[in-house]
């Protein structure tokens, strides 16, 4: 469809260059890795003594800390907020750039539905994020490889990073349910800067809380790589909230999307 | 002037949120610390001191008395000052660029007033707002370390922490206003700023991490106020006498360009 | 089913727009009410009014932009909200102002355009553009106004619609320009196209109309052909006598604005033309003026706040 085709080659460019971003930040915090594992080993008998809680304050799990994986998950966090960053921005910036950019009036007057424009939108940004988690996870494969002497448990790997895309499109969701219900957005990055930000202090907040009730709260904490890393798997509850957000906020677009009034600029 | 009473006007709400938003922060790190470290126990404090100095830095711990509030405030400081170079860089480069952004160029820019006296009262509106994000941060700083320290001495401490603060936002707003004075596109300032401040704070937490990098901390704003350095460590007074040559010269370059470059209407 | 229907109109010509008692409040302000009003196909419909009158509103409704509060439209015989996407195939729109995407070049934003209707315009799309004299390889960040203008033209026109529906065409274009374009919207008119447009400048009006409506406080105020308008409208005398006149001699019914001044004496004549030529005839004339009446002052006597 033209819609998508054009969507996608406008935000190819900006889409590569955070793929350069997420690569790099993973690339720094791994080369870490190696002046950490010196120090660990005498640091991680001590650890073993100390109470739980203290333990899941500093967000360590002991046994797998010092593997390259479990190191990974670490800086996984801060690889995500990253991309829930670029997913945000996607997501708020591409229904209502029709409006800043006043090309309303071209694109809404063409023969193709408002569901149909909304749609070629969404396909296109989801192919952006699935090109950048693929491209970035590939690329982190290779890394995190080579740090680990060629041993990879790629099953492990693949569904941590995987979680790169499921916490994207569930910010992506949102700030698209953003994007269709504000009048005008002049400014992009600080209002997805905002959400984004306001999401990671609710998570800061939850990690320390001792009921797992604020976890729902917040994406940042439906994908723990440790959890993921011991067991295998994903915890259902978190990862079925996270489908619903996303079901609940496209839905919730298509409908204000279609009813809104689109006004002369 | 009109210009500045009409920008402070224009810029209320965002201000109030900024201030609502870091009044939040600053009461969910400090709860972080009745948490934990407050109930008098060292043990936190052992365990921390045990740990590898490159770990000490990661984490941000080791050289303060988690049971002193306002040390412990002064982990939480980072993320602090983190905030306020965000809204300090996107402050000094929007402000500048918005009459581009909203096509108000061509309204402003021919009136009986000069591009210099635009950059004046805009600058001028910016160190008003970033004044007054200042006396919020300090007073709910203020407020909550005073709550949690129940009595023991801080007021000093946090002085030198919030005159860190002013500096931070000071140094990031002249990067936002000398970005807006060079570029025609207000989207690329705006991104121009905000990437700047990310790599500097990026580098701080590397020259932290990684002692063979510590040249590293020329480069980055942040490692010019280590809250490590202001607290403990004895501080070098060549850091404030660099920042305000960069200072001017950002500022003085903003002006220049600004005044040279075509608007882009 | 047929509103405001036009004696002498031809009862067998289908509307292509048909619009019922069409309302938009906009929150509490009013936008339009109970507009009613058809385009039929194959003629070229003038709507205007004053600034804040609701042409905007109409139009924008027309194209589904924004969403009646009441009353309905239609286009080709479709729902225009329900439809909108497949009425929208045989409809070119040349907005007012005309905004493009960041760092488009001309050719590409027109491509993109006629994707969207499934037809080869590539042809069509040079030939509008070299009437236009529009450089096709410039990017539109760099084009004037007016030349911007051009780019709305050629998307609005390249797909040969049914129903062209334009918003002030001719703001920006210069007097040669205004022409060409004029005579590119009479080409697509004999070749079948109906036309609605809405425009300030009353005297382009007058040349391509051949009905207009008149819109004022979101109410229509008058429906009515070009000609009929000339016609029931007055007559501008100036006469210009030997002799200064009697302050009565065209002191008649129908005779109005009189202004005497010396030995000429001027007014606005409305009635039978041959009682004031008997009046004028009886005079020693040196000189006369009998003028056409000129639709912008027509039009202008309805746009002012007292009708």
């Amino acid at each position: 469809m033209n819609v998508f085709r054009q969507e996608c080659k406008m935000n190819f460019k900006t889409a590569l260059l955070w793929i350069l971003v997420l690569c790099t930040l993973g690339l720094i915090f791994m080369s870490f890795l190696p002046l950490v594992q010196k120090d660990m080993k005498t640091f991680l008998k001590l650890m073993d003594n100390f109470p739980p809680a203290l333990k899941a304050v500093m967000g360590i799990v002991t046994d797998t800390f010092s593997t390259p994986l479990g190191y990974y998950s670490f800086a996984f966090t801060f690889v995500a907020l990253c991309g829930a960053i670029q997913a945000m921005n996607l997501g708020v910036g591409i229904v209502s750039k029709e409006t800043r950019d006043k090309t309303a009036d071209f694109l809404l007057t063409k023969p193709i539905s408002r569901t149909g424009i909304l749609s070629a939108k969404i396909s296109a940004s989801i192919v952006l994020l699935a090109m950048t988690a693929v491209v970035y996870s590939v690329i982190m494969g290779f890394i995190i490889r080579s740090f680990s002497s060629g041993d990879l448990d790629i099953g492990k790997y693949l569904l941590v990073s995987v979680t790169l895309l499921f916490s994207q499109v569930i910010f992506y969701s949102i700030g698209l349910l953003v994007s269709v219900t504000a009048k005008k957005i002049k400014a992009v990055l600080p209002v997805s800067l905002a959400i984004v930000f306001f999401f990671y202090a609710l998570s800061a907040f939850a990690v320390t809380s001792e009921s797992d009730k604020l976890r729902f709260l917040t994406p940042f904490q439906y994908f723990k790589p440790v959890y993921i890393i011991q067991n295998g798997y994903y915890e259902t509850a978190y990862l079925v909230t996270g489908i619903a957000i996303v079901i609940v906020s496209v839905l919730a677009s298509y409908i204000w999307f279609c009813k809104k009034d689109v006004h002369s600029v | 002037m009109n210009i500045y009473r009409r920008e402070l006007k224009a810029h209320r709400k965002s201000l109030l949120i900024w201030c609502i938003g870091m009044f939040f922060l600053i009461m969910a790190g400090m709860g972080k610390y009745s948490a934990g470290a407050a109930a008098g126990d060292n043990s936190m404090n052992i365990l921390m001191k045990e740990m590898p100095q490159s770990l000490q830095n990661l984490f941000g711990v080791g050289i303060f008395d988690l049971t002193i509030a306002v040390e412990f405030f002064a982990i939480l400081f980072m993320y602090i000052l983190f905030m306020a170079a965000i809204h300090a860089a996107m402050l000094g480069a929007g402000i500048i660029s918005k009459e581009e952004r909203d096509k108000t160029a061509e309204f402003l820019l021919v009136k009986p007033v000069s591009r210099r006296q635009i950059m004046t009262a805009k600058l001028l509106t910016a160190l008003t707002l970033l004044a007054v994000f200042f006396l919020a941060t300090y007073a709910s700083a203020y407020g909550i370390l005073s709550y949690y320290s129940k009595g023991a001495a801080f007021a000093s401490d946090l002085m030198k922490l919030m005159a860190s603060f002013a500096a931070i936002q000071l140094l990031f707003l002249s990067v936002g206003a000398f970005f807006a004075g060079i570029f025609k596109n207000p989207k690329r300032s705006v991104a121009a700023a905000t990437s700047v401040m990310m790599v500097m704070y990026l580098l701080a937490v590397i020259a932290d991490i990684v002692e063979k990098l510590d040249f590293l901390k020329y480069l980055s704003f942040f490692k010019y106020y280590d809250a490590k350095d202001i607290l403990k460590r004895g501080y070098s007074p060549v850091y404030p006498v660099i920042s305000v040559i960069v200072i001017t010269a950002l500022i003085f370059c903003a002006y220049h360009f600004y005044q040279r470059r075509d608007m882009k209407i | 089913m047929q509103l405001c229907r036009i004696e002498g109109g031809n009862s067998r010509m289908p509307n292509t727009i048909e619009i019922h008692n069409l309302t938009k409040y906009y929150g509490r302000s009013r936008g339009i009410v109970d507009v009613s009003f058809d385009v039929e196909e194959g003629e070229i419909f003038g709507f205007i009014g004053p600034n804040g009158a609701g042409k905007s509103t109409t139009i924008r409704t027309l194209l589904a932009l924004i969403y009646p509060t009441s009353g309905s439209a239609s286009i080709f015989g479709m729902d225009c909200i329900k439809d909108a996407p497949k009425i929208a195939k045989r409809v070119g729109y040349l907005p007012s102002e005309v905004f493009y995407y960041d760092g488009m070049k001309v050719k590409d934003l027109l491509r993109y355009s006629a994707s969207f209707y499934k037809k080869d315009c590539s042809k069509r799309m040079k030939e509008l553009a070299g009437r236009l004299d529009l450089d096709l390889n410039r990017k539109i960040d760099d084009l004037s106004f007016g030349n911007k203008k051009k780019v709305g033209i050629v998307q609005g026109l390249l797909h040969s619609p049914d129903l062209i529906i334009l918003d002030e065409p001719t703001l920006g274009l210069d007097p040669l320009m205004q022409q060409i374009f004029f005579d590119m919207i009479r080409e697509e008119n004999e070749r079948g196209a109906t036309v609605l447009m809405s425009s300030h400048i009353l005297n382009e009006v007058q040349r391509i109309c051949s009905r207009v409506a008149i819109i004022k406080d979101g109410n229509i105020i008058k429906l009515e052909k070009i000609s009929t308008l000339q016609e029931t409208s007055y007559k501008r005398f100036k006469i210009e006598t030997h002799d200064k006149l009697p302050a009565d001699t065209f002191q008649i019914d129908g005779v109005s604005d009189l202004k005497i001044e010396d030995n000429t004496c001027s007014f606005i004549y409305r009635g039978d033309i041959n009682l004031i030529v008997a009046r004028i005839a009886a005079c020693r004339i040196v000189n006369l003026w009998a003028d056409e009446p000129d639709l912008e002052e027509i039009f202008l006597h309805y746009y002012s706040k007292e009708v």
